[in-house]
Parts: C-alpha cells; structure tokens; sequence
C-alpha cells in the first residue's frame, strides 16, 4: 500500500470512529479513474414502441395535446378526438404533433438524447363506412332481449334459433347519441335447433332407445377383460374421456386428442382403479368413426345418504363398477397442494357423513365456472371411489355440466337448447333501426378451428387466416368479389373490433386503407421530436462495432482482394460475398488489403479484432504498395484511408440496413475511433433508397 | 451507564485491582509444550476463561471455591484443588496428559493439525469465537481474518458465500465436517447454504493452508477447513437462544445434552431456526437447522457415536454471473433504491399479476449427514477407528427456461451487467406479472416458464484408519476411504406462467435419433409440456473412488517427521435419460488413479519456538464435471485431452510462542500443472459453445503471518498479513464442443468438425503467462483488539483490508476461433476494507447464566467492491460486470441463556 492508500484508510478510520457513515460511492469516487456520479442518474434510452388502441386514446386525451389542438382551433379539437375514437392518425403530420407528448407523458424521466421508434397507423383514404364499421358499439343480448324475442318470460330460451332469428334486430337497443349509419356488434346465444318441449325433473322424458350399432360390452365388463368397444365419448376430463356404449361407460385412462360426441371403436384392457373399470393405454386402439350429439339418462342423485352408501356399496375387495350417470349438489371447495402444482376440486354434500365428493380431472373450460365456497348442482360420471388414509371417502364425479344451486329455476325451453356464442353485425338506419350488416363476422368456433386458443387473432396473425378462411367458406367467389370481414384483434395486450376489407382477385386480398409507419423520435433539450438519423457509435469496442468492421473487411476482400487476384468462389464455385470464401476448408491468405487471419484490412483501416480504425500509414503501407500505390506519403495514405473509408461504409450499410427506407430515417451517423490519429471522427450517410447510402460530402469530421 | 463510565475508566487507566481471589497457572501438554485455548472452568458454574498463547491463564474468582477444572481436545480433564492464599493463588504448571481413554473419536479428529507438532499453517477458530463474532455474517466468514483467507457474500443470499484459499477456489478446498469429507463428488465444490446452521453446533473450525495433513486419498490444493461438531464431549445442560438483526433477521435455537451419564450413554440435540428478508432486495430466507449425536461407551475399549444433522432451507438468491451489474448500472438502479441503497439492488425481485412476490433464483436445499463411528481402543498402543457415513442431499433451484436462449436469459433480469428492461417495471422491480400476460396472450404456448433443476444424491462411504505405535518413537497410521455416489439431475417444469404449455424444441432439436429413438418422430420436439414434465436435462452421474492411505510419524524429543501417501481410483459413469433412450442411456466408465505423497519435519528449536518444513506432490484425477465429460450435463462424450492435475508444494514455516507474544511466521510454494478449465463463448446458432482447456499451469506463491500481543490481562491485540503472488505461469489451449459436447468448427455457427481435434476442429489459445490469478485478494491484512474492562463484558473490533485483488475473465465475443489471444491482465479491484466491532456482557437471570451479544460489521457502512468478471481483453473498470460490492453495516443482537 502506498502512503496514499494508508492516508485515506486512516481517514476511514477516523470517519468511523466519529460515528458518521460513508456515502455508497465513498469507494468509486475515490479509486476508480473517470468515476463520475454527482446524483444525476442519466437515464437514456433507446425505445421501440407499437401504438395500441389505448395510446390513441391517450393522445386524445394528453392535455398537452389539447391544448395543441385548441390553439389550432375547433378542427383541429375534433380531429384530435377522432384519433382516440378512431385508433389512428389521419396523416403522418398529425403524429410528428401528438406523439411527442405522448412519450414525454410515458417517460417523463428520460433524459435527452433518449430515442423512441414508435410505429403508427395513419390513414390513406379510408372510406367513412369502413371507419365507422372499426369502432361498432358493443352489446350483448340479456335474458329480457331474449323473453321478448320468444315473447314469453317462462317457456323462452336463452338463444337465437332460425324461428327466431329474424327477431334479432328488433330487440337491439339505440342510444340517445346514436347516428345513422354506426355499426353494432352484438354477441349471443345461436341453437341451429329448435326447443323440444318442456320437461320437468319428475318427467325426465322418454328414454331414448339404445343407439344401433354401439356394443353392450361395457355392461358385463370385469377385469383384464379384453374388449372391442363401439360407442362414444360423453365427457371429458384431464385425465382422459368417458367411453359410453350401449351397456355402460368407462374412463379411457391418459387418452388424448378425443372430443365430447366422437364415436370411436376402442379395443383394449379393462382396468379397475379405485373400484372404477377403466381402459388403460397398453395395448389399446382407437378408430374415430364419427360424431354424434350426446344425450344424457336420468342421472343417479348422489345425496348425503347415497354418498356415504356407496363407500360401503361400491368399494368391496375385488368390486368394480361402470361410470355412472349422476347428478351431486353440494358446496364446491377449491384446494391448493402445499406445493402449488395441483388443485383440488372438493365437494361437501349436505347429510353425508363421511363421504365427500370430488370432480374427477376437471377442465379448464368447468373449472372457470367454479368458484370456492360455493354451493352448485353437479352434472357428470360417477367413476371411482378414492381413498383418505385408507378409508373409502370421496366420491369422485367426472363433470359434464355445473349449474350454481341458487341460480333460477331455468325456463323450461331453455334446459333443451344447446347453443353457441355467435357474434352478428348490425347498421343503424334511417328512422331509428339497426338492420343486419353486411359484415362476416369470424365465430368463437371459427376461432378455435383456425387454431386460435382464446377467441380473437394475435395481431397480425389475422392477415394470415382471414384469406385462407375466406376461400373455404367462399369457394365461389369471383373476381371483384368484395367481403367484409369482422374480427376481434388483440394488440398490445387489448382486444377491440376490427373490420377490414377483402377483395377476390384469384385470392382474397386485403384493402389496405390504412399504412403503418415507423418514425424516430429524439428528446433533445427536454423536449422530444422526430429525428430521422440514425447514429451509430463505433468508437468502443463492443460486439456492434467489431461485426461492422468484420462486414468491411469481407467487402473490401469480396471487392478489392479479389478482383486483384485472390480467389473468390468456394469448392462448389458459387460466390459468397458477406463472408471470406474458404478454400479447402480454409481462409485463404489475404494477398492484398485483407490480413491473414480476415479481420483487419488496411483499405479503410477497419479492424474488427480491435475495434477500431488503424489509420497509422505506416501499417497501412503494405497493402497500398501491393495494390501499386507504394509511392504515396503518410498525407496522402491518410487521406486515402478516410476517402475509402465513406466508400467502404456506404456499401456496407447496405449490407446491415437492407431494409432501412428514407421515410425511416433520413440520414446514418457513424462515429469511429481512428488508431494513429488517436482521435475521434463522424462521417454522415445519406439514405437514398431503401438499402443504398451514399456519402455525405464534407461530413467527415474530426470530434 | 455505570458499566460504560467503568469502560471508559479501564481503557484510560488499565483495570484496578479488585478484591476477588485471582487463580493463576500454566497448562502445557505432554511435552511440556504450552496448551493454547485450554477450558479452566469451576464446576458446576459459568465461572471460567481460556488460557493465552502461552498456555497461562488467569481467572478471578468472588466466592469460597475450591476446585478448577482443566479441559483440552484429545486430553484428560483434569480437576485442580484451589488452595487460596490470598488474593492471588497461583496452580503452578499443570500438566495435561493425553486421553487415552476417553477415546475422542479419531476419525473425527485426525485431520485436525496440532500446533508445534504438526508441520502444517494452520489456524484453528473455538466455538466462543464463532458465538461471539459470527453475529449476522455467513459462516465461513468467520475465517476471514485468516492468513490466505477470502470469503465474499458472492451474490448476497443466505448461505451463498464464497471462500478461496491461497487463491484457489472451493473445488480446490477440502472441507470436513468431523472428518467426513463433503465436497460435492462430481464438481468438487461446495454450498455453504447448505451447512449454513452448522455454526451453532460447531466446537472448533481449523484451517490448514496449503496441502494439510488430512492422510484421506481426495486431496486439497489451496486447503483444508476441518469443523468438528459437538460429540461426546458436550456438557450437560442445555441453553435458548434468541437474537435479531438487519432487515427482520431472526434467529432461534434451543440445545439440549445429558453429557456423558453413569451408563456410558451421551445425547446432544439442537433445533434452529433463521429467518429474514436479506440484506438484499428479494432474498427472502427461511433456514433450519437440526443436530443430533447419541453416543455410547460400550466400555474402556469400544465407542460407538451416532451423529446426524441437516439444515434444510429456502433462500431467495441474486446470482453475480447472471444478475451482477456494471459498475455505471450499479448508479442507475440508484433512481429506484436511493443512492444509499443501490448496491441493495436486485434485478430479479419482483411481483406477478396477483401482488404475490416472485423470484427467478430460489434455492430449496436440505442434505442431511449421518455418520456411525466407531473406537475401538485394540490395545494401549494400537487403535482402530471407522466411521460409516452417508449423505442424502434433496434440493433444487429455479432455472427459467424458454423457447429461445434469448428468452431463457430474461429471466436473470440483466445480461452481462447491464438491466435488461424486457420485464421492468417503472419502479425497477422485475415484472413477472408481464411474463404472465405473454404467456397467456400466445398462440404456441408459454415462450418462458419456470423450472425446478433437481440436484439430489445418495451418497455412502467409508473411512476407516488403524494406528500402531511399531516402534517407541514410530507410528502407523493407514486406512481405507470407499465412497459411492450417485448424483440425480434434471429440470422438471414447476409453473407455466399462464401460458397452456410449453415446447421445450430449443433442448430437444439437440437430442439425436441415434441416441434416443424418440427424436426419429419430427414432432417430438414440439410435444406439449406440462407441470411435472422435464426439460432439458435428466440424467444421473455416477462416481465412485477407492482410496488407500498410510502414514509413518516419527517424533523424538524436540522433532517430528513423517512420511505420507495415498492412492486412490476414481470412476466416472452416467445415465442419461433425455438425450438418450434405455438402450443407449448409460456412459461408458472412465476410471482416473491419483495418488499423493507428502512429507514434514517440525523442531521445536527452544520451548519457545518451532520450524516446520513440508513438501509434497499430488496427482489428482479430473473432475466428472469439467473434466471427464466434456458436457457432462447432456451429453455422453468422453474428453480425450482429460488428464491428471498435478501439484507440487514446498513450505517452510516458524512459530515463536512468548509469555505475551505469539508470531506464525511461513512462506509457501505451490506449483499447478495440467490444471483445465471451461470457458464458454455464444455462437451464432444461438448455442453456447464451450471451450475446453488444458494444460494449464499455475504459480501461487507467498508468506503469511499472524501474530498475537497480550500486554495486558484485559487486553488482547491480534494481526495478520498475507501476502500473495499468484499467476497463470503457462499458455493455455483447449478446443469447442457444443452444448451436446460435438467437436465445432472455427465458424461457430454450429457446424460439426469432422471429429476431435481433427483438422476442422475449432480451437483456442489463451496468451495468459503471466496474467494474475482472479477471484482472490493476493494481499489480506487484519488487525484486531479484544478488551476485557470487567467481569462478563467482552468488547472487540477488527479491521479487516483486501488488496490486489483481480476481476475474473471470460471469453468475450471477440475472441476468435484457431487463433491466438492476447489475455490482459484483469482489472485490479482498488483496495477495500472494513471495520466489525462485537460485544458480549455475561449476567444472571435468577440463577441461569445469560449472555448478550451484539455485533456490527462494516460500521463504517463502506461499499466496496469484492469480486468482477471482465472479458480477457477488457481496459478497466468500466469493461466489467458481475461487480457485487460488499455489504454496507449490519447488526445483530442476540441473548442467550444457559440451563
């Protein structure tokens, strides 16, 4: 340690001892060369940013945006309004205005020199209906929409059937601020069959006959029984789906990819788990031979003394039992394992005494309608009976359908409709009526089919499906066709309607009414802008820098080496032209500009193993002399050096921006650090076309 | 009040006599040799002291007492009338004699070194020290005023420190606990989490620098850290204990023991608990900590003593090589904590869409030891002594997974010492309610999800040692030391993160059909995953090792000498049953034979001084991990270059014991060969490629010194100095295998070579002769001050200072295949240091014995920089990351009673 070093450990020491703590940067401030922290936290930041439906609409509202507008006058205050209603901008100058608020108000604490990317949606010559079709009202039929389309409050079902359809439009409500020619979405209940007549829990209906062609098996079935199985699934569950024929149901254990109402043929073993037949996966086959629409019996009731019964009933040694049709009301208690990877669906049935029932591998889709502590009616197959401790205890029930115990007595018609959520498109007309639009609306179903698992496209998957989707559903479109189609978008983490046009040209092609752009924006004394440059620093060595200059040694060994002799095609004879070409297997000795080992060159200088232009002439002799400019002095090698370098670094911008156009950025930065000189330089580019830069004259300066 | 007026009159004036009766003596061994830190106790109170360096002690007695008892390791109690004769009654010289009866288990104790007799460095630390200095610290922090010694919080988590030793790291450290070695069989190393409890059932923690006189057949480079636990010899009684400190710490402990009954049996039983926030953000810990010891004298001959103990725990981490900053970043996190803060900073803590807290480094560890030993005394020259031991180590860690390394690395919050804001919140936390709504949102599953990477293991050994005094002045010792271990490994998925389910295609795409049928079906790799499913890895690693040992120790009069050697085999196999189907699953075998041979002499020249001299050779076989397998985590490929490490060590010390002045003076040469060692570099596939180098060769060189100054009777003054020089003395090459261990090409973009070191085979050639040895302060110094103004109060403070310290390197991006590249010297860490001061007052509570503890480190609350890592050709400070600054001041308080 030097005298320095004990100087400041004693007056640590001293510090210390006089009760008074140090500062956290005590130790940086005081070894580290070049520390500088005087409490400015310099906070800069390079943002990319997509606007979604919710920053339009908070661009309307920044006060700062208002107050813009409101100098502009009364237009202006509408146009701004409109871009929170209408989710983009009418015209690119319309965000170089409001955008910048928007970010100041997202980042207040960024500093200057902060950029932002931000991508908009700005309109080129949307028509009016289109812009109103993209912000339709939203609403959902209610249990009173549908009384008054059956026209009844008791015998009515919480659907649309065809009877009924044409009612639809009748019962949708008009706002006081509604304007003709807005668009409603409304989302309901649809049956493609009508109500059976109503029944009742003591007129269950006739049962149905035994469906022709199902095997009996299940009904006699035991133990290591091997069994060919003609029926279908009637309930499914996480660990597998319930197997029905004429004679009974079984669990087919760890079976996937089966949907309720499949009819199959299953051939396999039949196993016994908690007293429960089942087929297990050895061995088994299964051929899907169609579907069918499941209709449940009369289910067994498993009250308080049925549940505690069939403890004693179904659980002898040796017993087993088929699934069962049943029906469980009780409170529902939902359960976490101590090590919260499993949930338990518990139920506690009113007069048992030691039985408990338990839903068997519940759903996802059923486990949504549950909530704990709560008492619901139970519909599903009773399948085994597990144990606690070694005692039978819980009755397990693998559901069909759960209905809350305190939920009305249903309308009678209602109990026989199955339906679907379906969403429809509606116009508001002259004197006060919404008529069905002609929009294709994309169902929950059509969703689920195109592989999209939660009801809406991830944008911008909908530009992939929408076409395909149209030419199945339209296969005899002709040309000039024009559809369109509704669908619901989520974006940045919101959902919202959209409708876009789509015209038949051989495919379905979309109308593009609406053009997406990216600009840049720089803070720059606190106050944020579009700024079309991009900068690059290459002054330090870092992974960007050196991957520059290795693009520039490959170009001026692809473009000078080469043509001056050095070979240019690999074994197969094909040109690489972004990367040194091996002979052999092996770099090839730079002859000229391009050193041995293909990352220095001395055309511009560049050197990607140090990061650095070497602008040292006397290093760089060598490859002048090679290439018949020995006679050159230091100036004019130096100045030389700095010409190829604006050639050099405009072609190889091209390489790593291929895409980049002037509506992105007009101009490049580059900023290097020069060996030799020892000194800083910037050169600027100007963006031409997309991918093609071209040197600014006279922008090569010294820093 | 009065008592600090007291204080402040001691310290000014040194102690006034006062009227208690004083009890003076010396107790030296059986060769007349004084006994350091010899227990003078009267019976059946807490009255009691240790003696000096000179083997003096000085106890002051307020009472009508008549016997003291004298106790020391491996001797004979002894109890010593009191004859008072005024107010100074001096015992004379006591002599000990050594306990052939009592028959300390030698297994556990013979590695233990003796001062002036074995010719080692060594330093042994008491129980009392550890109660009394510990405080909040991690445990082996207590070594750190140890010559060669550095210990750093690594990360800062509860138990995640980190120890070196002369500049090796803890793979190159033996550490036993009662003899049983613990370091992990397949990479050599050691979590101190998982011993984190064992301070409170520790009765002595010796280090022995360098190669130690451990005779096992697995040797240590840098040293060896001997804790012996409470056996046997624990007294009756018992204590409850409760303390607080720092950010909610608390900790909690109840002991018991009967001492040895009438009827040879013996019980000890402690039950701890820790808990806390951590002193950084988001390391939460919740710590036990058990022991038990049943012992039985069979009879004069035969002991058996069963002991076992664990300390399972859950601790919150912050991984220096993943989540470590820069030092420009440590600033910026300053606008989230306040710059008093910042280096409190943690770039995984943070919460999910429910308010609950999260983390992305969680480590769930418990890895009980049960051994069986047993003494057997053959006759009044000859002993046999075994101990049967095994160990069950269950755990994991959280290891974010993802569709994409890129996704994988989000979860460590920062990516080479700069936040990554992927996740980040406005107030800094990381957003894990953000990975939740992706998930959810995603079309193909969850891009990232959590899983737990298991590291359980059995393992089972045997040691057994045999001594024969054959001649008068010669003994034998020799042994058997039989290990088999089997270490499981995998990454099963834990939580989805809301997504549905997760592709694991990334780990998959690398399994090959030839290896594992499955992989002939394309869409095996895009199976859907669930909770329960594994990923990445799961495989098990074999090892087993059978060693021989013997040792012939001759002492005479004032010298000793002996002569020891070792050989052992050493097995490697593993199962695979990811990358591999079970036709294909397990290894080949790989078997590695190392041997040792040491020598020492030691004279005690006068009664008061002592040279020792000790050199030695060790040909150690490589490690399963990083060392036989070139990727032993996935893959089966052997590492043809995998080669014996060998060490030479020469070491000459000296010792001057004085009535008040005690010096350990010694230098140290240590010369490392054919070391290897894994560099890891990113590809242009995406995948990591990894360097396997060899034949590197290492100088650790220096002189150590500790000293020890009692002017006073209540006052005692300690020093410490180390001085190293340690650098990379060879060149070293190594060549890249993938993350399936396939030999690359020099592009790095995932094509294969045509075979291992072939032609096309990518290598490496670091230029490092010369370059500094990284990860250690090269100079440690410490001084240290204990006063004892009046009876019960006991106030210390210790300076500790850390110099020429080096960041560690990595291969950076610009480090380029077949070629060769200059390594800098790293970035030399400025020189920190810090002051701990610790107190301790003994009272009465009615008529049970009570002591308060209070501790305080870093007083001065000085942040300074412990460990970095920068790449090899990094320019300074500005160029490094995964810089993790000391702890500002913490503080404990803790009160316990004795029963």
């Amino acid at each position: 340690m030097n005298k320095k070093t004990i100087t400041r450990l004693f007056s640590v020491v001293a510090v210390a001892l006089m009760g008074v703590g140090c500062q956290a940067d005590y130790f940086n401030e005081a070894y580290l060369p070049d520390y500088e922290n005087d409490g400015t936290i310099v906070n800069v930041r390079d943002l990319e940013m997509t606007l979604t439906g919710d920053d339009y609409a908070a661009i309307a509202k920044n006060a700062t945006n208002k107050a813009l507008a409101e100098a502009e006058g009364e237009d202006a205050v509408d146009a701004l309004a409109d871009i929170g209603k209408n989710k983009y901008f009418s015209c690119v100058e319309e965000a170089a205005l409001y955008v910048p608020a928007f970010i100041d108000n997202l980042y207040p604490t960024l500093d200057s020199n902060s950029t932002a990317l931000v991508t908009y949606t700005f309109a080129t010559d949307v028509p009016t209906d289109v812009t109103l079709m993209n912000v339709p009202v939203e609403y959902t039929l209610t249990k009173e929409d549908y009384q008054t389309i059956w026209g009844s409050e008791e015998d009515y079902a919480e659907a649309i059937t065809p009877k009924t359809n044409n009612k639809l439009a009748g019962v949708l409500p008009v706002s006081d601020d509604a304007r003709v020619g807005e668009y409603m979405v409304v989302t309901y209940n649809y049956s493609d069959e009508e109500p059976e007549a109503p029944t009742t829990p003591e007129n269950p209906g006739t049962p149905e006959e035994p469906a022709a062609g199902y095997t009996s098996v299940l009904g006699t079935a035991k133990k290591d029984d091997v069994v060919e199985v003609r029926g279908y699934i009637s309930a499914v569950c996480t660990q597998g789906p319930i197997l029905t024929d004429n004679g009974g149901s079984v669990l087919l254990y760890k079976t996937q990819d089966l949907a309720l109402g499949d009819e199959v043929t299953v051939s396999g073993t039949i196993g016994v788990f908690n007293n429960g037949l089942q087929i297990g996966t050895d061995g088994i086959s299964i051929e899907k031979t169609g579907t069918t629409t499941v209709t449940y019996p009369e289910p067994m009731v498993i009250d308080g003394a049925k549940a505690d019964e069939v403890l004693t009933t179904h659980t002898g040694e040796g017993f087993c039992f088929t699934a069962q049709y049943a029906k469980m009301v009780g409170n529902v208690t939902i359960s976490t394992s101590s090590d919260g990877t499993k949930t338990y669906y518990n139920v506690a049935i009113p007069g048992a005494e030691a039985a408990k029932g338990s839903i068997y591998g519940i759903t996802p889709e059923m486990a949504a309608q549950l909530e704990s502590e709560k008492d619901y009616t139970l519909y599903g197959y009773f399948i085994s009976i597990s144990r606690s401790g070694g005692t039978p205890t819980f009755v397990n029930i693998v559901l069909t359908s759960v209905e809350p115990a305190d939920a009305p007595t249903p309308s009678r018609m209602a109990l026989k409709v199955k339906s679907q959520k379906r969403y429809a498109f509606f116009k508001l007309e002259e004197g006060g009526k919404y008529r069905a639009a002609d929009i294709v609306a994309i169902q929950p179903a059509d969703y689920t089919a195109m592989g999209q698992s939660y009801g809406n496209f991830t944008n911008p998957a909908q530009d992939r499906y929408i076409p395909l989707y149209l030419a199945q559903n339209y296969p005899y479109a002709q040309d000039g066709d024009k559809l369109y189609v509704g669908y619901i978008c989520r974006a940045n983490d919101t959902n919202s309607w959209r409708v876009d046009e789509y015209v038949f040209e051989g495919t379905w092609t979309k109308t593009e009414y609406f053009a997406s752009k990216t600009d840049q924006f720089r803070k720059t004394a606190g106050e944020w802008a579009i700024d079309p440059t991009l900068e690059l620093d290459f002054t330090g060595k870092t992974a960007e820098t050196q991957a520059f200059y290795q693009y520039c040694c490959n170009w001026v060994y692809d473009n000078k080496d080469v043509p001056l002799g050095a070979p240019a095609r690999d074994n197969d004879g094909v040109i690489i032209s972004t990367d040194i070409v091996l002979i052999n297997g092996e770099k090839p000795k730079g002859d000229f500009w391009v050193s041995n080992y293909g990352n220095n060159e001395f055309y511009t200088g560049s050197s990607a193993y140090y990061g650095n232009m070497d602008w040292r002439p006397a290093a760089c002799r060598g490859g002048f002399t090679a290439a018949g400019m020995g006679d050159l002095s230091d100036d004019e090698i130096l100045a030389k050096l700095k010409e190829n370098t604006c050639e050099v670094f405009a072609a190889v911008l091209g390489y790593v921006y291929p895409e980049m156009t002037a509506d992105e950025y007009k101009k490049v930065i580059i900023k290097v650090y020069a060996y030799g000189p020892n000194k800083n330089y910037s050169l600027a580019f100007e963006v031409v076309d997309k991918g093609t830069f071209e040197f600014i004259d006279g922008s090569l300066t010294e820093l | 009040m009065k008592r600090l007026l007291l204080l402040m009159l001691g310290l000014s004036f040194g102690l006034m006599a006062s009227a208690q009766t004083i009890v003076t003596g010396t107790v030296v061994d059986e060769n007349d040799q004084p006994l350091i830190g010899a227990s003078i106790v009267v019976p059946e109170t807490t009255l009691g002291t240790t003696t000096d360096v000179s083997g003096s002690f000085e106890l002051m007695l307020r009472g009508e007492y008549t016997k003291v008892q004298i106790s020391y390791l491996n001797y004979k109690t002894q109890l010593v009338d009191v004859v008072s004769a005024g107010k100074r009654t001096n015992l004379g010289t006591i002599k000990m004699e050594l306990d052939a009866i009592a028959m300390e288990d030698i297994v556990i104790t013979q590695s233990v070194a003796v001062q002036r007799r074995t010719p080692v460095a060594v330093s042994t630390v008491a129980a009392s020290e550890i109660e009394f200095k510990l405080g909040g610290q991690e445990f082996p922090e207590i070594l750190k005023s140890t010559p060669g010694v550095y210990v750093t919080k690594d990360g800062g988590g509860y138990g995640d420190s980190k120890i070196n030793m002369r500049g090796f790291k803890s793979a190159n450290i033996a550490v036993m606990i009662n003899g049983v070695p613990v370091n992990d069989m397949e990479w050599g190393g050691l979590y101190w989490s998982n011993w984190a409890g064992l301070s409170d059932v520790t009765r002595s923690m010796q280090t022995q620098r360098g190669m130690g006189a451990s005779k096992i057949s697995s040797p240590s480079v840098g040293g060896t850290i001997n804790i012996v636990t409470n056996t046997i010899d624990a007294k009756k009684g018992g204590s409850v204990s409760y303390g607080i400190g720092n950010d909610g710490a608390n900790t909690m402990a109840v002991s018991l023991s009967t001492g040895l009954m009438d009827n040879g049996w013996a019980m000890s039983v402690l039950l701890a608990k820790r808990w806390g926030d951590g002193y950084i953000q988001g390391t939460g810990y919740d710590a036990y900590n058990w022991f038990v010891n049943i012992s039985k004298r069979l009879n004069d001959r035969h002991q058996l003593s069963l002991t076992a103990f664990g300390s399972p725990q859950r601790h919150n981490q912050r991984k220096p090589l993943y989540a470590g900053l820069k030092i420009t970043e440590w600033d910026k996190v300053a606008q989230w904590t306040g710059e008093a803060d910042k280096y409190r900073y943690n770039a995984v803590y943070g919460f999910d869409n429910n308010g609950k807290e999260r983390s992305s480094m969680v480590n769930y560890y418990h890895k009980p030891q049960i051994s069986l030993n047993h003494q057997w005394q053959i006759d009044y020259k000859s002993s046999l002594s075994t101990a049967l031991y095994m160990s069950i180590g269950r755990g994991y860690g959280y290891s974010g997974q993802g569709r994409t390394s890129a996704d994988r690395a989000k979860w460590n919050g920062s990516k080479d010492g700069e936040l990554l804001y992927d996740f980040r919140k406005s107030d800094g936390t990381f957003d894990y309610g953000a990975i939740q709504d992706m998930n959810a949102q995603s079309a193909d599953g969850s891009k990232m999800v959590m899983s737990k990477s298991s590291n359980n293991h059995m393992w089972y050994g045997l040691l057994s040692t045999y001594t024969n005094e054959i001649l008068p002045d010669l003994e034998l010792s020799a042994g058997v030391d039989v290990r088999y271990y089997v270490g499981e490994h995998k990454n099963e998925i834990i939580d989805l993160y809301d997504g549905a389910y997760f592709i694991d295609d990334s780990d998959r795409r690398n399994v090959k059909a030839e290896n594992n049928a499955a992989a002939a079906d394309p869409n095996w790799k895009y199976e859907k995953l669930g909770v329960g499913d594994i990923v990445y890895r799961d495989y098990d690693g074999h090892v087993h090792q059978e060693g021989l040992f013997a040792q012939l120790e001759w002492t005479k009069n004032k010298f000793n000498a002996f002569v020891s050697g070792s050989v052992s085999n050493t097995g490697y196999w593993r199962v695979d049953r990811f990358y591999y189907d079970a036709a294909h699953q397990r290894s080949k075998t790989m078997n590695f034979v190392g041997f040792t041979a040491k020598a020492g002499a030691n004279w005690n020249m006068t009664e008061h001084s002592n040279l020792f001299l000790n050199l030695g050779y060790i040909s150690r076989a490589p490690f399963f991990s990083g060392g036989a397998f070139l990727q032993s985590t996935t893959s089966h490929m052997t590492n043809p270059d995998a080669v014996n490490e060998k060490v030479f060590s020469v070491e000459a010390g000296y010792g001057l014991r004085l009535e008040k002045f005690a010096l350990n003076l010694n230098a140290y040469y240590t010369k490392w060969m054919d070391k290897s060692d894994v560099r890891s570099k990113l590809m242009s596939n995406d995948d990591y490629a990894r360097v396997n180098l060899t034949g590197i060769d290492a100088r650790h060189m220096g002189i150590e010194l500790d000293l020890r100054y009692k002017p006073a009777r209540w006052v005692n003054l300690t020093g410490m100095l180390s001085l190293g020089d340690w650098i990379w003395s060879s060149n070293a090459r190594g060549y890249y295998y993938d993350s399936q261990g396939q030999p690359m090409t020099k592009e790095l973009n995932g094509e294969v070579a045509s075979g291992i070191m072939a032609e096309d085979h990518a290598w490496i050639e670091l230029d490092q002769k010369g370059v500094h040895v990284a990860g250690s302060a090269q100079t440690t110094a410490a001084v240290g001050a204990d006063f004892y103004p009046f009876k019960g109060l006991r106030l210390s403070a210790n300076f500790n200072v850390y110099a020429n310290n080096y960041a560690d390197f990595y291969l950076g991006s610009s480090a380029i295949a077949n070629s060769v590249v200059e390594v800098k010297d790293p970035w030399k860490i400025p020189v920190g240091h810090q002051l701990d001061i610790s107190a301790s007052y003994s009272f009465k509570i009615g008529k049970v014995n009570a002591t308060i503890y209070g501790n305080v480190n870093n007083l001065y609350n000085y942040n300074y920089v412990m460990d970095a890592q920068c790449a090899y050709d990094a320019n300074g400070w500005e160029d490094c990351y995964a810089v993790m600054y000391s702890f500002g001041r913490t503080y404990t308080v803790r009160l316990k009673v004795n029963f």
